[in-house]
């Protein structure tokens, strides 16, 4: 009891160092989106729980915290999933998932991929641990597949995993498939109940299609290499690839080709439960050495943060926005040029798209325009506008 | 009433008078019970002398060696089979050890102190006979009683049987009886489901048989155990309530099922309305074009973000939608319609969700 406590405080201590990597960089647009609860395109499970949690102060770091405090304490899960081996395979096996470099890179970001990440590992460990899960947990682990749907469009790629604990709690075919299609249909109609999000899934995927194939592959290379700090990517692949589980094997199969459409590095820890999975299979059949295991992720997973370290330089909107607030400035702000929610979530009044065709009642309310272009001076009238000094952007207030 | 049967255990007891056609395996689960066990068989053995029985003794390695104890009675009793389980403990998982290798048709346990009347074995023989599937020893109905028990123990007992009752899937008064007996038929198809931890076997097996079951109740009038120490500690409490816990959350597991169909009930009622109001937007592409243009033309000139806006509803000349600024502070919305024909736009402000 005792040493599971110590674990436990020390897992804490792990959250927090994880959350002290990602906190100096301020607010990215992604994590913003989910601040602010912005309804795409993900529905709305876990960003309206994040803004439920708005009164509290310090909210983006509580919210760090507690996500970290999630991915890192679900260790627990693979640590369940490992009964079977002794006591080293068995901490290799939680180090496969606490030194993957995704784990180490994401579990302080305000993001849903971790999220997503940990619903995975749920179901990766109610598939594969040795003892079936009870036949009363059946509506449960469809909840809990509901849940994750409703958390974040991703969790569908883990749909082979959810029906495989399904079926090791002996839902027959018809239940697997009912728990299963359920949650999809409703889904399906939250979709086209807000044709926006399916609408801005697009965009994203568009903007991977414009990237050469080289530059793909080499994203999605990236990706696999950080989700199990490289140690766990060669061998969990090799653990699946020999496991002949078709739950695992159709997973890494769906999240392949979620990669080919849009290769982002913070899908990077989608993949991660997969790989876990995979490890476990290596270590249950005896073909990896845990004493030469453990170093080599310690290893990998330090290089790697050091090559991907997060940026500790605060946003360009936290710095505007800091300097507008010193201006007084109110009312609405116009932005001439493509810029991420973080502007939203760093101001404190409305921000508006700065367009030609923007009506002029509208701009008259603008207290101050951003410039997030290479220059904007064709657009603002230096009578009614004066630019700023020594900001990251260019920026004008009103004269 | 007595006549002479045949045993159809492979004992070495060949004819004798009998009370009842059915074979008897009585399980006795012991841990420290040396100074007891010889006084308890010797009362078994001269209530149930006519009767095809077998002694099933299930020791849990007692550092008094009970089961040696038993091992050195064998002789004397013919009837006596002995367990030593090396490495395990636990009253519950004794007894369904002991019920898993009994050879009778009819089951028993009684506890090994000393504090059940041996005698009880022959009515509840007697009520099994008669019809009913299990038989239970209660404390409380007429004619049963704790006995000498200090008060502290009478309160925590009736405390812990009327959270039990509740749990257990057919009426009983008292569902922590420790002597029960009960047809190895209706024991066999529930042990699939019996989970023997902590020490209240008979509870398990009454929250896990049919509700058909045919249940009768003896009077049992609690005694003052013989020799050693109760094992009556505060982590047989703990267990007890991990027990009723256990048991409890399987009846609220019950209702999973019915969870799942409430939330999703729930949810399709939700979303359903909002689906259909933007039907049109799937089944006309030419107004769906029309929306995306009006859309787009309204957010230039108004500087909205396309992703502070939410479709409510769609008709062949008006797209109603919300604005929304997402801001940490405060989140401001407005209910607008656009004239799809003239995109034109009317607002009106909403109260904060």
């Amino acid at each position: 009891m005792r040493r599971t406590l110590t674990a436990i405080v020390l897992l804490e201590f792990y959250a927090l160092f994880l959350v002290l990597l990602v906190l100096p960089g301020g607010v990215r647009t992604d994590e913003a989106k989910y601040l602010l609860s912005i309804p795409y395109p993900h529905p709305p499970a876990m960003r309206a729980l994040f803004r439920q949690l708005a009164f509290l102060p310090f909210h983006e770091g509580v919210i760090r915290f507690l996500l970290a405090t999630l991915v890192v304490q679900c260790v627990w899960f693979v640590w369940n999933i490992g009964v079977v081996l002794s006591p080293l395979r068995r901490t290799a096996l939680a180090v496969s998932w606490l030194l993957s470099s995704a784990v180490i890179l994401q579990a302080g970001t305000v993001m849903l991929a971790p999220v997503t990440a940990v619903f995975g590992l749920l179901f990766l460990s109610l598939a594969l641990t040795p003892t079936d899960p009870s036949p009363r947990s059946i509506p449960f682990i469809g909840l809990l597949w509901l849940l994750s749907l409703f958390s974040a469009y991703h969790a569908i790629l883990y749909l082979p995993l959810a029906a495989s604990a399904l079926r090791r709690g002996r839902a027959s075919i018809r239940m697997t498939v009912f728990y299963v299609g359920v949650p999809l249909v409703l889904l399906a109609l939250y979709s086209l109940g807000n044709p926006l999000a399916i609408a801005s899934m697009f965009t994203v995927s568009r903007q991977d299609s414009a990237l050469q194939i080289a530059e793909h592959l080499r994203n999605i290379g990236w990706v696999w290499i950080i989700a199990g700090s490289g140690t766990s990517s060669i061998l969990g692949t090799w653990g699946l690839l020999v496991s002949g589980r078709k739950d695992l094997l159709l997973t890494g199969f769906f999240l392949t080709s979620f990669l080919a459409i849009s290769s982002q590095g913070y899908y990077a820890i989608l993949f991660t439960p997969l790989l876990v999975g995979g490890v476990f299979i290596l270590l249950q059949r005896r073909r990896l050495l845990p004493g030469v295991f453990i170093p080599l992720q310690l290893v990998m997973a330090a290089l790697l943060l050091f090559v991907f370290f997060p940026s500790v330089h605060s946003t360009p909107a936290r710095l505007t926005t800091t300097m507008l607030r010193a201006q007084g400035v109110g009312e609405l702000v116009l932005i001439d040029g493509p810029f991420g929610h973080e502007w939203q979530y760093e101001s404190s009044v409305p921000v508006r798209r700065f367009t030609p065709e923007l009506a002029s009642q509208i701009e008259e309310r603008a207290q101050a325009i951003v410039c997030t272009r290479q220059s904007c001076e064709e657009n603002v009238n230096p009578e009614v506008w004066v630019r700023l000094e020594n900001s990251p952007v260019q920026v004008w207030v009103r004269r | 009433m007595s006549i002479f049967c045949v045993s159809r255990l492979p004992l070495p007891i060949s004819l004798f008078p009998c009370y009842t056609s059915s074979v008897l395996s009585l399980v006795l689960p012991t841990y420290n019970e040396a100074a007891n066990i010889r006084s308890l068989l010797e009362g078994i053995d001269a209530v149930l002398q006519f009767t095809p029985h077998e002694v099933i003794v299930v020791d849990d390695d007692s550092p008094d060696q009970t089961w040696r104890v038993v091992k050195g009675l064998a002789a004397q009793f013919p009837h006596l089979r002995v367990y030593r389980r090396v490495g395990k403990r636990g009253l519950s998982s004794a007894v369904t050890e002991g019920f898993d290798m009994a050879r009778g048709d009819v089951l028993a346990v009684m506890d090994a102190d000393g504090q059940h009347d041996a005698v009880l074995l022959l009515t509840m023989l007697r009520a099994i006979d008669q019809g009913s599937d299990l038989v239970i020893g209660s404390r409380y109905i007429e004619g049963g009683s704790v006995g000498d028990w200090v008060t502290d123990r009478r309160i925590i007992s009736r405390a812990g049987t009327l959270l039990a009752r509740n749990l257990s899937r057919v009426p009983v008064t008292d569902p922590l009886s420790g002597i029960f007996m009960l047809r190895a038929s209706l024991y066999r198809g529930a042990r699939p489901l019996l989970k023997p931890t902590g020490f209240k076997i008979l509870l398990e097996v009454l929250s896990h048989v049919p509700p058909t079951t045919r249940i009768a109740e003896v009077p049992l009038i609690f005694r003052m155990r013989l020799h050693g120490q109760s094992k009556l500690s505060f982590c047989v409490h703990v267990a007890f309530l991990c027990q009723i816990l256990r048991l409890l959350s399987k009846r609220l597991v019950r209702i999973g099922s019915l969870l799942f169909g409430l939330v999703t009930l729930l949810l399709a009622l939700t979303l359903l309305p909002r689906a259909w109001s933007l039907k049109l937007l799937y089944t006309d592409a030419q107004l769906r074009a029309n929306v995306k243009t009006a859309l787009e033309t309204v957010a230039r000139r108004e500087g909205w973000l396309l992703s502070d806006i939410s479709l409510v509803s769609v008709t062949p000349q008006t797209l109603s939608i919300i604005h929304q600024d997402h801001l940490r502070t405060a989140q401001p919305r407005e209910r607008c319609t656009i004239i799809l024909a003239q995109r034109t736009l009317t607002c009106d402000a909403l109260s904060q969700p």
